[in-house]
This record gives C-alpha cells, structure tokens and sequence, in this order.
C-alpha cells in the first residue's frame, strides 16, 4: 500500500514537473555542492613508519671483471652495513612507537588541516550542553557537516533553508485552517512535509509553490559511496535521505517551528518519536513514510529487552541527549577524515557524561582500543593476547581495557543484527531500487502518443 | 448435650487444624525472611522447599526432593562431558550447563544404570491444570518429580535448582502469566528458554505475542534477567498463594504480609502487587472503608504505570501454542543438536 503510494508519488512529481514546466514552480531553496578537503593519506597508519629497507642495485657499471667483483664486494659491505643500521632505527624506532602509544595513545593528528574546524565545532556543541549556550539541534548538525566541509557552508544559507520550509509549512496549515499552535498538528504537518507533495501560493506574488517528498537515499542509504549522504544538508541539497538524516532534518524542522519532537534509535536505525495530548507515543518513520507501532521495531530490529531497560532503543531522548549523540556524528567526520587520537575518546566521554548508555560511544571507544591492540600486537610481533602478556604486561591491558568494553556493551543487551536478517534488509533494498529503476519514464510515453 | 460438645469438638477441632496450618506458613515465611535478609544465605531451592512442605503441612520429604535434584543434575553433569554437546566459544563451561539442563529436561538422555542402559523420560506440560487452578500442587516442583508433569511455574524453577546445583549462573524472567529462563553466553549472548514447548522464543516473539506493554519492560516488570534474590522473593509469594489456595484469605493478613515483603525485595514485582490488590479488593467488599479504598486506587494506578494491562485469559491459552520454528532463536538449536 505505502509502496504503491510512493510510485503514484513518484510518477507524479515526474509529471507535475513536466506539465509545470513553464509555471516555473518554486522549490525551497536549496544549497550549494560542497566538495570536502580530505587529506590524500589519513596519518593513523602507524606501519607507514616503516619504510621498505631500500636495496641498492647498480646497474651502470660496464667495465672489466675484476672492477666489477671488487665493485660488488664494496656494495655488498655497504649494502650490509646500511641495512643493519636501518635494522638498528627500525628498533629504536620500534621501541619508541610502543612507548608512545602505551603513554599516550594514538599521537595527535592536530597539525591536519581543517582539524580545527572539529575542535571548534566540538567546542560550541559542548558548550550547548554545558548549558552555557541554549541548545540548538539545527546549529549542531550545521556545525558538525559543515566541519567535514572545512568551514564551506553558509549558516545564513543553511538558516533561510530552513526558515523558508518552516513558512511553507506554516502556509498550508494556514491555507487549511489548521490550528497553528496545536503540537500534534505541527508535527502532522510536517509529517506530510517531509513525505507527500505539497502545493499552495506564495502569499504576495501569487505564484504556486511545490513541495516534493523526501526521497529515500537506494544508493547510498549507508554513506558507502559518499561519505556525506547521510548528511541532512545532503537531503536539503538533493531531496534523498536515510535513516540519520531524514529524522535529524525533521527535529531540525520542529525545533524551528517549535513543535516537540524527539530522536530515537533502534538497531542501525534512528526515527522521531511524537507525543499526542493524551501522551500516547508514536514513531514516525519517514524512510518508508509511516507511523509504525513500538512492537514493529522490535520483531523487526533485533531488539533485546535488556537493550529497552537500558534505553539502548525505542527511548525518546531529551535534547541535551539528543545533541549529546550528534557528537557521534562528529566523531565518525573526524576519524573518516584524520583518523583515531585522543579527540575521540574525549568526545566519547561527553557522550556518555550526558547519554551514560551510549552504544554509539561506546563503539568508538571499544574500537579505538581495539586497533591500539593490534597496533601493539603488531608492533610487538605477539600474534595470541597470552604472549603479550608475557612479554609486555602494560600492553596487555589495552587487550582487557578492549574486552571489558565490549563486554559493557554486552551487557547493555546491545547485539550486532544477525547477518540473515541483515541481509534480509539488504534484499529487500535492491528490489525496492530495482522497482524504482523499472518505472516507466513520463516522457517516453508522451512521445508514443 | 452431648451433640453441643461433639459441636464443640468438631469447631475446636477445625480451629487447631487451621492453627496448625498457620504455623507451617508461618514457620515458612520466617525461614524465607530471614533468607532474604541476609541472615543466611540464598537458597532458592530451599525456599521452593519450604513453600510446598507448608502446603503439605510439613509431610514432604525433604531428603526426597533433594535427592532427585541430586540424581537430575548428576545426569546433566554426565551429559556435560559425554560429547553429545558441541560449543566452542571459550566459556564452555556455562554453555554446555544451559544446554545440558535443557536436554535433560526436554528430551529423552540415555543413562547407564549398573549394566543396563535406559532413557529418562523427558518432562510434559500439564495440559489439565496448568494454573493450579483445580489443585495448586500442580505448581509444585515436587508434583513435577511424581508425575513427570508440570508447567510454566515447576519446569522453569527446576531448571533453575539444578542449574544452582551446577553452580552456574541461571535467572528466572517474567511474563505475564508466565515464568522462563533467561540465560547468557558468549555465543549468542542473552537468549530465552522456554522449557513448557522446549524453544528458544526470541525477545521480540516474547513482547509482540505475549501481551507486553514496551513501558512494563522499561519498568523492568517483564522480560528482566531476575537476581537471586528477586527469585527467592518470588516464593513468597508462591507461599501466599499456597495459604490463599488452603486456608482462603482470612484477614488478609497473612497474604499482605507475604506480598508487602516481596515487594521490599523486588519493587516492581507485579504478581504481588496484583495479589495484594485483589486481597485489598476483596477486604473493601466485606467491610468498605476510605483509606483502603484509596490504597487500592494507587496501588492499581501504580500497576498501570508499570505497564501492566490485563491479558484476556483465551489469549494465554492460544500463546504458548503459538510458538513456532520461524520465530525462535535459531542459533542455541545448534549446540543442542544430539550427536
């Protein structure tokens, strides 16, 4: 039923486009492309410190045998001695690479280029939550995308976007005599915002507006092409979103214009959760368009009842929290880019100082520990954790520091999907792409006729 | 003359017999209490004991019943070790545990006696009476070692005893109406054990069909691994029920007695909340008074809050039925493969 709704949807908007053609339909204004600065080689690859032991090999010598024999051998003792001496750097390099990283982590990727940009953007976000600032979702996830394209976005811009779709809003629930101040209605309203074709006109010059539905993302739900698609300036620049950034596009929306709204995430999902006056919950599901039940989510995401009594899933956050988890979102930017060092982990604290159960900082903090491990294990050559322990017990910690953080997340009844039915979700996109691909193009068929 | 003191008699008669019943109960409740305030250590199958031998008005046989929990958890303990079970992961120990228990108790194991060699008889749910509701000995783990029968209350609980016996880790969970076994390992993590249909139903089979509200499991009320404690409380309430079944409510004391105490060690156990709720209703109907009325009206408000919603009891019935392959957790059914 809601398939078939999105293909009428779909077909339409081809036709509504191709018969308005010259009506010249207004759609909200939407933002430049932005291409990012990402460093060709992020420095978090310790092996690189490693260069091949280069051999020398000459070649242009033609002269007589005893020249050459005497050549060689002189080579052959230079050779030697060069490659005992990088053996002997090698080591002392060695050495001192598992004294850094067991001092101090991972060294600091600072002196990158557009690193900054991430520590100021970390440094406005928590200043929100220290309540020194108000907290502002849409200012957070501006300063968070906006990081990643090395300061390139204009605030104004990304503001009368947002303005402008809010006023939209604001005159069909006008146009419909919709009590304006009612949230459930707001919230309704932008429900179909974000998910039916809108029409009404613009109030001074008359002209029609329009506004389409927003697409989910089929290619790139996962951000595997482009790192930047599951950015809401993304959705607001191309029209498709996913799971992330359609519900972070919608609070952002709401907050603008005021309606109560709140995040929250199920397994490798995230949704809004809305309140109705007898406050009754509902979830709103913008990738497939739907309200869906509580129990829905469940059969369908793998959830463990550990993992709702520890309001892992399915629990409406509070906007510090909510705010609090985008620092994820900034944490995921920074290593995509650069890499791991202690910004990481220190935004995984701030996370859990005001969201104590988050898995998604969790992840990051058992990861980080994880590739610390085996840069030592490898650093130390110890290939099984027993043999680091015997031979550096400080390293070994890293080891236990890892599982003890896996086990938390363990604990919290956090589960990685099992793979049928992860797969079972892959399926099912590529035959909702392939459907979409299949659809009979509007304009071949005008021309048949 | 005589027949008034033969009447006499028989009423002073009644009276010490229900005398004598109270002190059984009464003499339970002390030995749970002092249990669950740490006076002496936790003993759930002590407990269990305690509860049926004051049904029975202390005619139980104790070395019996520990007896047979002896002689079941040394046949699990061979099934341990005899390589019928496969798992890898590194805590094997536990594993094998859950999964040995399990087969025990579900599927028919060959056991050498001297020479010969015999199956046990796997356990059977008691269709007939599988809520105590014609005789509430049917909820008796020492019912279940007699007839080999038993149901959602006496199959969990012996799981359990002998899983403390193994001396591994085990805990009850609630739904409604219902008791399973929640267990952990490192190759599945936490999956359910459902011994009355021998499944492994999934968290999300649990909730949809089982008439789980989300907020009762936020609340902790259902679907929570219970602690030691929180299952010895459970008996309590087992007793009270017990005393409900074979003396009736009386002042009502007693119950509420039992109820209140569970509740100080498991606060949002719902059964005793339900229970003390009906005694409540049940003392307002024989003598309406203000402040018991107001006590009803939050203690319901509270049960509501907690996310409890009445299931209509033909859905109950149609449940457990309802459980098939597609819906449970299909990856403990490997280890419990017979080899």
């Amino acid at each position: 039923m809601v398939k078939k709704r999105i293909s009428i949807a779909y077909i339409l908007s081809f036709f509504v486009l191709h018969l308005l053609a010259q009506s010249s339909p207004v759609v909200i204004p939407s933002l430049p492309v932005i291409k990012p600065n990402i460093p060709t080689t992020p420095n978090n690859n310790i092996y690189n410190l490693y260069p091949n032991s280069q051999t020398i090999t000459p070649q242009n010598y033609q002269q007589d045998a005893a020249t050459i024999t005497n050549v060689q051998q002189r080579n052959a003792a230079i050779q030697r001695e060069v490659s005992e001496h990088q053996q002997m750097l090698g080591e002392i390099q060695r050495q001192t690479d598992i004294q850094m990283l067991l001092k101090g982590g991972f060294p600091s990727l600072a002196h990158n280029e557009g690193t900054a940009n991430y520590y100021n953007a970390f440094d406005e976000i928590n200043s929100m939550l220290k309540g020194d600032t108000p907290l502002n979702i849409g200012r957070a996830i501006f300063l968070i995308e906006n990081a990643y394209y090395d300061n390139a976005i204009d605030y104004n811009e990304y503001r009368s976007s947002i303005k402008s779709s809010v006023d939209f809003c604001n005159q069909i629930m006008e146009d419909e005599k919709l009590d304006k101040n009612d949230n459930l209605t707001k919230n309704m309203m932008l429900f179909r915002y974000m998910s039916d074709t809108l029409e009404t006109r613009d109030k001074t010059t008359k002209k029609k507006l329009f506004h389409y539905p927003v697409k989910y993302n089929l290619d790139d739900y996962d951000s595997h092409i482009s790192f930047d698609s599951h950015f809401v300036t993304t959705l607001m620049r191309t029209g498709k979103g996913q799971c992330e950034s359609m519900p972070l596009y919608y609070l952002t929306l709401a907050e603008e214009m005021g309606a109560e709204a709140y995040w929250s995430f199920s397994p490798r999902h995230s949704f809004v959760k809305i309140q109705d006056d007898k406050n009754n919950w509902y979830n709103v599901e913008l990738t497939c368009q739907g309200i869906l039940s509580d129990t829905h989510y469940m059969n369908n995401g793998f959830i463990k009842a550990e993992a709702i009594q520890n309001g892992l899933y399915l629990e409406p956050m509070e906007k510090k929290k909510a705010i609090a988890e985008l620092l994820t979102h900034l944490m995921r930017g920074y290593y995509q880019k650069y890499g791991y060092d202690d910004f990481i982990l220190k935004c995984a604290d701030i996370v859990m100082q005001y969201s104590p159960n988050s898995v998604r900082a969790l992840m990051f903090k058992a990861d980080y520990e994880t590739q610390l491990t085996l840069t030592l294990a490898h650093l130390l050559q110890a290939p099984k954790p027993d043999i680091m322990k015997e031979m550096l017990p400080e390293a070994y910690t890293h080891f236990e520091q890892m599982q003890a953080l896996y086990k938390q997340m363990d604990d919290l009844g956090y589960e990685e999907l099992p793979n049928d039915l992860y797969a079972r979700w892959l399926d099912h996109i590529a035959k909702e792409k392939a459907k979409a691909d299949k659809l009979p193009s509007i304009f071949l068929k005008i021309r048949k006729e | 003359m005589l027949q008034r003191i033969i009447l006499v008699l028989i009423i002073s008669l009644l009276v010490t017999n229900i005398n004598a019943q109270q002190t059984y109960y009464k003499e339970a409740f002390t030995g749970i209490n002092t249990m669950l305030f740490d006076n002496s250590p936790l003993d759930f199958q002590k407990a269990v004991f305690l509860t049926e031998n004051a049904y029975y008005e202390g005619e139980l046989d104790e070395k019996k019943f520990k007896d047979n929990i002896q002689l079941y958890t040394s046949i699990c303990k061979s099934l341990m070790t005899n390589g019928s079970l496969e798992y890898t992961e590194r805590d094997k120990e536990v594993a094998m545990a859950q999964c040995a228990v399990f087969l025990f108790m579900t599927d028919t194991v060959r056991i050498s006696v001297g020479t010969d060699i015999v199956g046990s008889i796997p356990f059977s749910y008691n269709y007939e009476d599988y809520a105590g509701q014609k005789e509430w000995s049917n909820m008796f783990v020492s019912t279940l070692f007699d007839t080999n029968k038993g149901n959602c209350h006496s199959l969990p609980y012996l799981y359990k005893m002998i899983m403390d016996k193994l001396g591994q880790e085990c805990h009850l969970a609630l739904a409604p109406n219902h008791i399973y076994i929640k267990a952990q390992n490192k190759k599945v993590g936490w999956y359910n054990i459902e011994l009355t249909c021998s499944d492994f139903p999934t968290d999300a089979w649990l909730m949809a069909s089982g008439y789980i509200h989300i907020d009762a499991i936020r609340n902790k009320v259902y679907m929570k691994a219970l602690t030691d404690k929180e299952a010895v409380a459970m008996t309590l309430l087992d007793l009270a029920q017990g005393y409900q079944a074979k003396c009736g409510i009386g002042d009502g004391s007693f119950i509420i007695k039992c109820c209140d105490t569970a509740l100080e060690h498991f606060p949002n156990y719902i059964n005793a909340m339900l229970l003390k709720g009906e005694i409540l209703t049940a003392l307002y109907k024989q003598t309406p008074d203000n402040s018991r009325m107001e006590e009803m009206n939050t203690l319901y408000a509270t049960i509501h809050q907690l996310g409890y919603r009445k299931m209509p009891s033909k859905m109950y019935q149609n449940w457990l039925g309802s459980l098939s392959a597609d819906k449970s957790d299909q990856r403990m059914r490997s280890v419990v493969i017979k080899r």
